[in-house]
Protein backbone atom coordinates (compact mmCIF):
# COMPACT_ATOMS: atom_id res chain seq x y z
CA UNK A 1 0.00 0.00 0.00
CA UNK A 2 1.69 3.33 -1.20
CA UNK A 3 1.44 6.72 1.67
CA UNK A 4 2.03 3.84 4.52
CA UNK A 5 6.01 4.88 4.52
CA UNK A 6 6.12 8.73 5.75
CA UNK A 7 9.30 10.63 5.51
CA UNK A 8 11.78 9.86 7.51
CA UNK A 9 10.68 6.31 8.30
CA UNK A 10 13.57 4.77 5.86
CA UNK A 11 15.62 4.74 8.55
CA UNK A 12 13.62 3.55 10.48
CA UNK A 13 13.15 0.66 8.76
CA UNK A 14 16.37 -0.45 8.20
CA UNK A 15 17.26 -0.47 12.05
CA UNK A 16 18.03 -3.45 12.22
CA UNK A 17 20.32 -3.64 9.09
CA UNK A 18 23.04 -4.42 11.45
CA UNK A 19 21.78 -7.22 13.40
CA UNK A 20 22.80 -10.91 12.58
CA UNK A 21 20.43 -13.02 11.22
CA UNK A 22 19.40 -14.86 14.27
CA UNK A 23 18.50 -12.53 16.39
CA UNK A 24 16.81 -10.58 13.77
CA UNK A 25 14.24 -13.49 12.69
CA UNK A 26 13.74 -13.99 16.58
CA UNK A 27 13.01 -10.01 16.81
CA UNK A 28 10.54 -10.54 13.70
CA UNK A 29 8.42 -12.85 15.74
CA UNK A 30 7.38 -9.81 17.68
CA UNK A 31 8.00 -7.05 15.42
CA UNK A 32 7.10 -5.69 11.94
CA UNK A 33 10.25 -3.93 11.33
CA UNK A 34 12.39 -6.73 12.30
CA UNK A 35 10.45 -9.19 9.43
CA UNK A 36 10.60 -5.62 7.08
CA UNK A 37 14.36 -6.18 7.35
CA UNK A 38 14.51 -9.71 6.37
CA UNK A 39 12.49 -8.72 3.60
CA UNK A 40 14.61 -6.60 2.24
CA UNK A 41 17.72 -8.61 2.82
CA UNK A 42 16.26 -11.73 0.82
CA UNK A 43 13.32 -10.33 -1.84
CA UNK A 44 16.24 -10.44 -4.81
CA UNK A 45 17.46 -13.75 -4.19
CA UNK A 46 13.89 -15.15 -3.69
CA UNK A 47 12.31 -13.32 -6.99
CA UNK A 48 15.76 -14.31 -9.20
CA UNK A 49 14.85 -17.89 -8.07
CA UNK A 50 11.00 -17.56 -9.11
CA UNK A 51 11.75 -15.84 -12.51
CA UNK A 52 14.22 -17.79 -13.26
CA UNK A 53 11.90 -21.16 -12.64
CA UNK A 54 8.87 -19.80 -14.29
CA UNK A 55 10.16 -16.89 -16.96
CA UNK A 56 7.63 -14.40 -16.32
CA UNK A 57 7.86 -11.25 -14.67
CA UNK A 58 4.46 -10.59 -13.65
CA UNK A 59 3.78 -14.26 -12.08
CA UNK A 60 6.96 -14.07 -10.54
CA UNK A 61 6.46 -11.12 -8.59
CA UNK A 62 3.23 -12.58 -7.69
CA UNK A 63 4.81 -15.98 -6.19
CA UNK A 64 7.26 -13.41 -4.79
CA UNK A 65 4.49 -12.04 -2.98
CA UNK A 66 2.90 -15.14 -1.51
CA UNK A 67 6.02 -16.18 -0.81
CA UNK A 68 6.85 -13.67 1.92
CA UNK A 69 2.75 -13.53 3.07
CA UNK A 70 3.42 -17.29 3.97
CA UNK A 71 6.75 -16.68 5.95
CA UNK A 72 5.29 -14.27 7.70
CA UNK A 73 2.02 -16.40 8.59
CA UNK A 74 4.75 -19.21 9.57
CA UNK A 75 7.36 -17.11 11.55
CA UNK A 76 6.38 -17.42 15.25
CA UNK A 77 6.71 -21.38 14.06
CA UNK A 78 10.08 -20.75 12.36
CA UNK A 79 12.92 -23.03 14.71
CA UNK A 80 16.16 -22.00 13.84
CA UNK A 81 18.06 -25.00 12.53
CA UNK A 82 21.30 -23.57 11.87
CA UNK A 83 20.81 -22.75 8.32
CA UNK A 84 20.25 -19.69 6.92
CA UNK A 85 17.00 -18.22 6.96
CA UNK A 86 16.63 -18.00 3.05
CA UNK A 87 16.87 -22.16 2.94
CA UNK A 88 13.57 -21.55 4.28
CA UNK A 89 12.01 -19.02 2.11
CA UNK A 90 13.88 -20.91 -1.00
CA UNK A 91 11.56 -23.78 0.32
CA UNK A 92 8.29 -21.99 0.68
CA UNK A 93 9.21 -20.57 -3.04
CA UNK A 94 10.02 -23.88 -4.26
CA UNK A 95 6.68 -25.14 -3.05
CA UNK A 96 4.83 -22.26 -4.46
CA UNK A 97 6.54 -22.88 -8.00
CA UNK A 98 5.84 -26.48 -8.30
CA UNK A 99 2.07 -25.72 -7.61
CA UNK A 100 1.91 -23.21 -10.13
CA UNK A 101 3.30 -25.40 -12.88
CA UNK A 102 1.23 -28.33 -11.92
CA UNK A 103 -2.06 -25.73 -12.58
CA UNK A 104 -0.33 -25.03 -15.77
CA UNK A 105 0.44 -28.79 -16.84
CA UNK A 106 3.28 -28.25 -18.97
CA UNK A 107 5.10 -25.23 -18.98
CA UNK A 108 8.85 -25.81 -19.30
CA UNK A 109 8.44 -24.66 -23.16
CA UNK A 110 5.83 -22.15 -23.04
CA UNK A 111 7.24 -19.61 -20.53
CA UNK A 112 10.47 -19.15 -22.62
CA UNK A 113 8.78 -16.64 -25.31
CA UNK A 114 8.23 -14.37 -22.53
CA UNK A 115 11.42 -13.83 -21.67
CA UNK A 116 12.77 -10.81 -22.10
CA UNK A 117 16.34 -11.25 -24.65
CA UNK A 118 18.53 -8.55 -26.00
CA UNK A 119 21.45 -8.74 -27.25
CA UNK A 120 24.88 -6.75 -26.65
CA UNK A 121 25.30 -3.09 -27.00
CA UNK A 122 26.52 -2.92 -30.74
CA UNK A 123 25.83 -6.30 -32.00
CA UNK A 124 24.66 -6.73 -35.46
CA UNK A 125 21.10 -7.80 -35.51
CA UNK A 126 21.61 -10.82 -37.01
CA UNK A 127 24.03 -11.89 -34.42
CA UNK A 128 21.71 -10.16 -31.92
CA UNK A 129 19.27 -12.82 -33.25
CA UNK A 130 21.58 -15.86 -33.24
CA UNK A 131 22.54 -15.11 -29.59
CA UNK A 132 18.92 -14.85 -28.52
CA UNK A 133 18.41 -18.31 -30.38
CA UNK A 134 21.21 -19.61 -28.51
CA UNK A 135 20.26 -18.41 -25.14
CA UNK A 136 16.62 -19.78 -25.88
CA UNK A 137 18.10 -23.33 -26.30
CA UNK A 138 20.22 -22.82 -23.21
CA UNK A 139 17.01 -21.75 -21.51
CA UNK A 140 15.10 -25.04 -22.05
CA UNK A 141 18.00 -27.08 -22.06
CA UNK A 142 18.22 -25.74 -18.29
CA UNK A 143 14.30 -26.18 -17.94
CA UNK A 144 15.10 -29.55 -18.23
CA UNK A 145 17.12 -30.24 -15.74
CA UNK A 146 15.91 -31.13 -12.29
CA UNK A 147 15.29 -28.75 -10.04
CA UNK A 148 18.28 -29.33 -7.87
CA UNK A 149 20.65 -28.60 -10.99
CA UNK A 150 18.07 -25.53 -11.64
CA UNK A 151 18.65 -23.94 -8.04
CA UNK A 152 22.42 -24.39 -8.41
CA UNK A 153 22.68 -22.36 -11.69
CA UNK A 154 20.36 -19.80 -10.43
CA UNK A 155 21.88 -19.33 -6.68
CA UNK A 156 25.25 -19.44 -8.91
CA UNK A 157 25.23 -16.70 -11.78
CA UNK A 158 22.06 -15.19 -10.86
CA UNK A 159 22.40 -14.44 -7.13
CA UNK A 160 26.19 -14.68 -7.63
CA UNK A 161 27.23 -17.28 -4.41
CA UNK A 162 29.96 -18.89 -3.52
CA UNK A 163 30.18 -22.86 -3.69
CA UNK A 164 30.69 -22.74 -0.17
CA UNK A 165 27.24 -20.34 0.36
CA UNK A 166 25.31 -22.67 -2.10
CA UNK A 167 26.46 -25.45 -0.19
CA UNK A 168 25.18 -24.06 3.19
CA UNK A 169 21.83 -23.40 1.64
CA UNK A 170 21.39 -26.91 0.03
CA UNK A 171 22.14 -28.64 2.81
CA UNK A 172 25.61 -29.99 1.07
CA UNK A 173 29.80 -29.90 1.31
CA UNK A 174 31.70 -27.37 -0.84
CA UNK A 175 32.99 -30.43 -2.95
CA UNK A 176 29.65 -31.82 -3.73
CA UNK A 177 28.22 -28.35 -4.69
CA UNK A 178 31.26 -28.00 -7.37
CA UNK A 179 31.01 -31.88 -8.61
CA UNK A 180 26.87 -30.96 -9.01
CA UNK A 181 27.98 -28.30 -10.88
CA UNK A 182 30.08 -29.99 -12.78
CA UNK A 183 27.50 -32.91 -13.80
CA UNK A 184 25.62 -30.26 -14.55
CA UNK A 185 27.65 -28.47 -17.14
CA UNK A 186 28.02 -31.83 -18.36
CA UNK A 187 24.43 -32.20 -18.92
CA UNK A 188 23.55 -29.25 -20.33
CA UNK A 189 26.03 -29.95 -23.09
CA UNK A 190 24.87 -32.84 -23.63
CA UNK A 191 21.01 -31.94 -23.65
CA UNK A 192 22.09 -29.25 -26.27
CA UNK A 193 24.35 -31.65 -28.57
CA UNK A 194 21.30 -33.48 -28.63
CA UNK A 195 18.96 -31.06 -30.03
CA UNK A 196 22.00 -30.07 -32.55
CA UNK A 197 23.32 -27.06 -30.84
CA UNK A 198 27.05 -27.49 -30.13
CA UNK B 1 37.18 -35.53 -17.81
CA UNK B 2 39.95 -33.80 -19.08
CA UNK B 3 42.06 -35.17 -22.36
CA UNK B 4 45.53 -35.75 -20.91
CA UNK B 5 44.21 -35.95 -17.34
CA UNK B 6 43.53 -38.34 -14.89
CA UNK B 7 41.30 -35.29 -12.66
CA UNK B 8 38.50 -33.54 -13.73
CA UNK B 9 38.18 -30.11 -13.48
CA UNK B 10 35.15 -27.44 -13.00
CA UNK B 11 35.20 -23.86 -13.03
CA UNK B 12 34.63 -22.04 -10.44
CA UNK B 13 32.29 -19.09 -11.90
CA UNK B 14 32.94 -16.14 -9.04
CA UNK B 15 37.03 -16.23 -9.91
CA UNK B 16 36.96 -17.80 -12.78
CA UNK B 17 39.74 -20.37 -12.52
CA UNK B 18 39.78 -23.58 -12.63
CA UNK B 19 39.10 -25.72 -9.74
CA UNK B 20 39.89 -29.46 -8.54
CA UNK B 21 37.25 -31.76 -8.22
CA UNK B 22 37.39 -34.86 -5.94
CA UNK B 23 37.89 -38.28 -8.11
CA UNK B 24 35.66 -40.13 -7.01
CA UNK B 25 32.37 -38.49 -5.37
CA UNK B 26 30.88 -39.53 -2.70
CA UNK B 27 27.48 -41.52 -3.22
CA UNK B 28 26.07 -38.21 -2.17
CA UNK B 29 27.22 -36.65 -5.43
CA UNK B 30 25.55 -39.21 -7.13
CA UNK B 31 22.96 -38.24 -9.81
CA UNK B 32 19.40 -38.74 -9.46
CA UNK B 33 17.80 -38.70 -12.21
CA UNK B 34 20.15 -39.41 -14.29
CA UNK B 35 21.42 -40.57 -18.10
CA UNK B 36 21.42 -37.15 -18.74
CA UNK B 37 24.75 -36.19 -20.32
CA UNK B 38 26.21 -39.60 -19.35
CA UNK B 39 27.64 -40.57 -22.66
CA UNK B 40 29.18 -36.82 -23.12
CA UNK B 41 32.32 -35.93 -23.00
CA UNK B 42 33.54 -32.37 -21.44
CA UNK B 43 36.15 -30.21 -22.26
CA UNK B 44 38.27 -27.44 -20.80
CA UNK B 45 36.66 -25.37 -24.05
CA UNK B 46 33.20 -26.82 -23.39
CA UNK B 47 33.42 -26.16 -19.95
CA UNK B 48 34.19 -22.72 -20.12
CA UNK B 49 32.15 -21.76 -23.06
CA UNK B 50 28.72 -23.39 -21.23
CA UNK B 51 30.15 -21.52 -17.87
CA UNK B 52 30.34 -18.12 -20.05
CA UNK B 53 26.92 -18.73 -21.41
CA UNK B 54 25.46 -19.49 -18.57
CA UNK B 55 26.67 -16.07 -16.67
CA UNK B 56 24.66 -14.27 -20.15
CA UNK B 57 22.02 -16.38 -19.47
CA UNK B 58 21.12 -15.96 -15.76
CA UNK B 59 22.12 -12.61 -15.40
CA UNK B 60 21.19 -10.78 -11.66
CA UNK B 61 17.55 -9.28 -12.46
CA UNK B 62 16.33 -5.79 -10.84
CA UNK B 63 13.39 -5.98 -8.92
CA UNK B 64 10.85 -3.25 -9.95
CA UNK B 65 11.26 -0.59 -7.42
CA UNK B 66 8.21 0.49 -6.88
CA UNK B 67 7.21 -3.52 -6.69
CA UNK B 68 9.36 -4.17 -3.86
CA UNK B 69 8.80 -0.53 -2.27
CA UNK B 70 4.60 -1.84 -2.21
CA UNK B 71 5.33 -5.30 -1.28
CA UNK B 72 7.35 -4.43 1.98
CA UNK B 73 4.82 -1.72 3.02
CA UNK B 74 2.19 -4.14 2.68
CA UNK B 75 4.05 -7.24 4.67
CA UNK B 76 4.61 -4.34 7.09
CA UNK B 77 1.01 -3.55 7.54
CA UNK B 78 0.16 -6.90 7.68
CA UNK B 79 2.36 -7.99 10.29
CA UNK B 80 1.01 -5.15 12.88
CA UNK B 81 -2.05 -6.80 12.12
CA UNK B 82 -1.10 -10.57 12.83
CA UNK B 83 0.70 -9.19 15.47
CA UNK B 84 -2.07 -7.55 17.29
CA UNK B 85 -4.16 -10.29 16.88
CA UNK B 86 -1.97 -12.42 18.90
CA UNK B 87 -1.07 -9.64 21.43
CA UNK B 88 -5.03 -10.14 21.97
CA UNK B 89 -5.28 -13.55 21.29
CA UNK B 90 -2.66 -13.69 24.58
CA UNK B 91 0.17 -15.18 22.76
CA UNK B 92 3.25 -12.80 24.32
CA UNK B 93 1.24 -13.12 27.32
CA UNK B 94 4.66 -15.48 28.64
CA UNK B 95 7.33 -13.31 27.00
CA UNK B 96 8.59 -10.49 28.07
CA UNK B 97 8.43 -7.41 25.39
CA UNK B 98 11.87 -5.73 25.13
CA UNK B 99 11.23 -2.66 23.60
CA UNK B 100 8.53 -0.22 24.36
CA UNK B 101 8.59 0.88 20.93
CA UNK B 102 8.21 -2.90 19.65
CA UNK B 103 4.51 -2.87 22.02
CA UNK B 104 3.51 0.47 20.98
CA UNK B 105 3.40 -0.44 17.33
CA UNK B 106 1.76 -3.84 17.96
CA UNK B 107 -0.77 -1.38 19.79
CA UNK B 108 -0.88 0.79 16.41
CA UNK B 109 -1.68 -2.51 14.58
CA UNK B 110 -4.19 -3.72 16.80
CA UNK B 111 -6.05 -0.44 16.45
CA UNK B 112 -5.73 -0.62 12.89
CA UNK B 113 -7.36 -4.40 12.68
CA UNK B 114 -10.32 -2.87 15.02
CA UNK B 115 -10.36 0.66 12.59
CA UNK B 116 -13.98 0.05 11.51
CA UNK B 117 -15.04 -0.73 14.72
CA UNK B 118 -14.25 1.79 18.00
CA UNK B 119 -15.32 -1.02 20.29
CA UNK B 120 -12.68 -3.24 19.12
CA UNK B 121 -9.93 0.05 18.83
CA UNK B 122 -10.67 0.73 22.46
CA UNK B 123 -10.71 -2.96 23.77
CA UNK B 124 -7.19 -2.97 22.18
CA UNK B 125 -5.82 0.13 23.93
CA UNK B 126 -7.43 -1.28 27.43
CA UNK B 127 -5.82 -4.59 26.72
CA UNK B 128 -2.64 -2.60 26.32
CA UNK B 129 -3.01 -0.99 29.16
CA UNK B 130 -3.88 -3.58 31.42
CA UNK B 131 -1.24 -5.50 30.55
CA UNK B 132 0.97 -2.43 31.48
CA UNK B 133 -0.85 -2.14 34.39
CA UNK B 134 -0.49 -5.66 35.21
CA UNK B 135 3.37 -5.90 34.35
CA UNK B 136 3.94 -2.53 37.12
CA UNK B 137 2.03 -4.58 39.57
CA UNK B 138 4.54 -7.27 39.32
CA UNK B 139 7.14 -4.84 38.81
CA UNK B 140 6.46 -3.19 42.45
CA UNK B 141 6.28 -6.81 43.87
CA UNK B 142 9.26 -7.84 42.82
CA UNK B 143 10.84 -4.97 44.46
CA UNK B 144 8.88 -5.14 47.23
CA UNK B 145 10.13 -8.95 47.67
CA UNK B 146 13.51 -7.42 46.87
CA UNK B 147 13.44 -4.80 50.01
Amino acid sequence: MRGVRQPGDESESRKYADMDEIALVEQAKIDPEAFGELYERNVEKIYHYIYYRIGNAEDAEDLTARTFYQALDNIPRYVEKGVPFIAWLYRIAHNLVANYHRARGRWKITSLDEMEVSGRPGERPDRAAETNERLRALWSAIYRQPEERQRLLIMKFADRLSNQEIGRLMGRTESSIKSLYFRTLKALKADLEAREWQ
Amino acid sequence: MVAGSNQEVSVDNQNHRLVDLPLQPSREDEPRDDGQGAGSTLTIVDLLRTSRELSEALTPLTLRPAFRAELHDELILSAQRQYAQRVLAGDFADKPIAQEGVSRRMVLGAAAVGLSSAVSVISVVAAYYWRRRGRRVDDLEEAREAA
